[in-house]
């Protein structure tokens, strides 16, 4: 067997203890909520990304260093400011 | 979960055999050998809509997952709503009244049967399998337990990448599947701010001008990146 499917195998049972006792190491319950969190958050970058060329005027690749600069400075995570563009509390001219 | 033990364990045992490669996919890769079927795609959800493709296996899989993505509806967007698996036997005009576009493109492209069945863990909605067929005709109870317990893995497998138990990450699956789609979602956000509208009204609206032009999304993505096209309230 290979390393990912022994992984499998032994994860498999211990989502289904995680299942049978709240206290349990692995909690499927909040990893399925982080997983939804995860993807929006893939997107939401994206998107921002987007949102800042086009008020910048600059290349979706500038937008993003922007952003990452923005998130650097401010010592907070890429997709907290890309979630703050989105909802359109900070542009890019706050940003330069 | 953990339904059907021995189908579980005989299923896993198969999976060593599916060789190397990141672990959904090769999931995908069981799916195909041990329904049987002639494709399979792990598409995961946000904001209640299908959002990317984390694993596919088969052509037909890929023409299924970007017609749905290219037009906004399909059988992903079908089961999330509904919360029920989307079966269905022959794929024709009267079976896809719900997705007439997709359908009319799947069953030009050879597709003859789609199951789609939710990835869910309690009432949390992570995502469908596809298992998709080119000859016609209903699962057997056999296949379908199949598919229902392969479906309970890919849950798993999904969870487990959200732990960092497995060496890859979301980033690096949603790019090697779909890398187009970030460019749609880049595309996107330039659209919602030419517009001033919410994203789900940017997308629609680079949808239906798509569709209307004659072009692919990912096309009209690129078109919107490098300023080729411009949206406006006017048009």
């Amino acid at each position: 067997m290979t390393n990912n499917s022994l992984h499998l195998v032994r994860l498999a049972n211990l989502a289904a203890v995680g299942l049978a006792q709240q206290s349990a190491p692995v909690n499927p319950r909040n990893l399925a909520e982080e997983v939804e969190a995860a993807i929006h958050g893939r997107i939401a970058i994206e998107q921002a990304k987007g949102m800042l060329a086009v008020q910048a005027g600059v290349t979706v690749e500038a937008a993003f260093e922007l952003m990452g600069a923005y998130a650097r400075s401010n010592q907070v995570f890429v997709r907290a400011v890309a979630q703050r563009v989105i909802d359109r509390e900070v542009t890019a001219i706050q940003m330069q | 979960m953990n339904l059907e033990p021995d189908r579980r364990h005989a299923l896993l045992r198969e999976l060593a055999e599916t060789g190397q490669g990141e672990l959904l996919e090769r999931l995908c890769r069981l799916a195909i050998s041990q329904i049987p079927c002639d494709g399979a795609a792990v598409v995961v959800t946000a904001d209640g809509m299908p959002a990317g493709v984390l694993a596919l296996s088969g052509e037909c899989a890929r023409i299924l997952t970007e017609a749905e993505f290219d037009l906004g509806e399909g059988p992903a967007f079908e089961s999330i709503l509904t919360d029920r698996p989307v079966l269905i036997d022959v794929l024709d005009s009267s079976t896809t009244e719900a997705w007439p576009v997709v359908g009319a493109t799947l069953v030009q492209s050879g597709i003859s049967a789609i199951s789609t069945f939710p990835l869910r863990l309690g009432a949390i909605r992570l995502g469908v399998v596809h298992v998709i067929r080119l000859e016609s005709g209903p699962l057997s109870d056999d296949s379908f337990s199949t598919a229902r317990v392969i479906a309970d893995l890919m849950t798993d497998a999904v969870l487990f990448l959200q732990a960092g138990l497995i060496d890859a990450d979301f980033d690096d699956l949603l790019s090697a599947a779909g890398k187009d789609r970030l460019q749609v979602h880049q595309a996107t956000g330039m659209v919602a701010e030419m517009l001033h509208c919410p994203m789900p009204d940017a997308l629609a609206r680079m949808r239906a001008r798509a569709y209307s032009e004659g072009m692919t999304l990912f096309d009209l993505a690129t078109k919107v990146i490098t300023r080729q096209m411009l949206f406006s309230h006017d048009q």
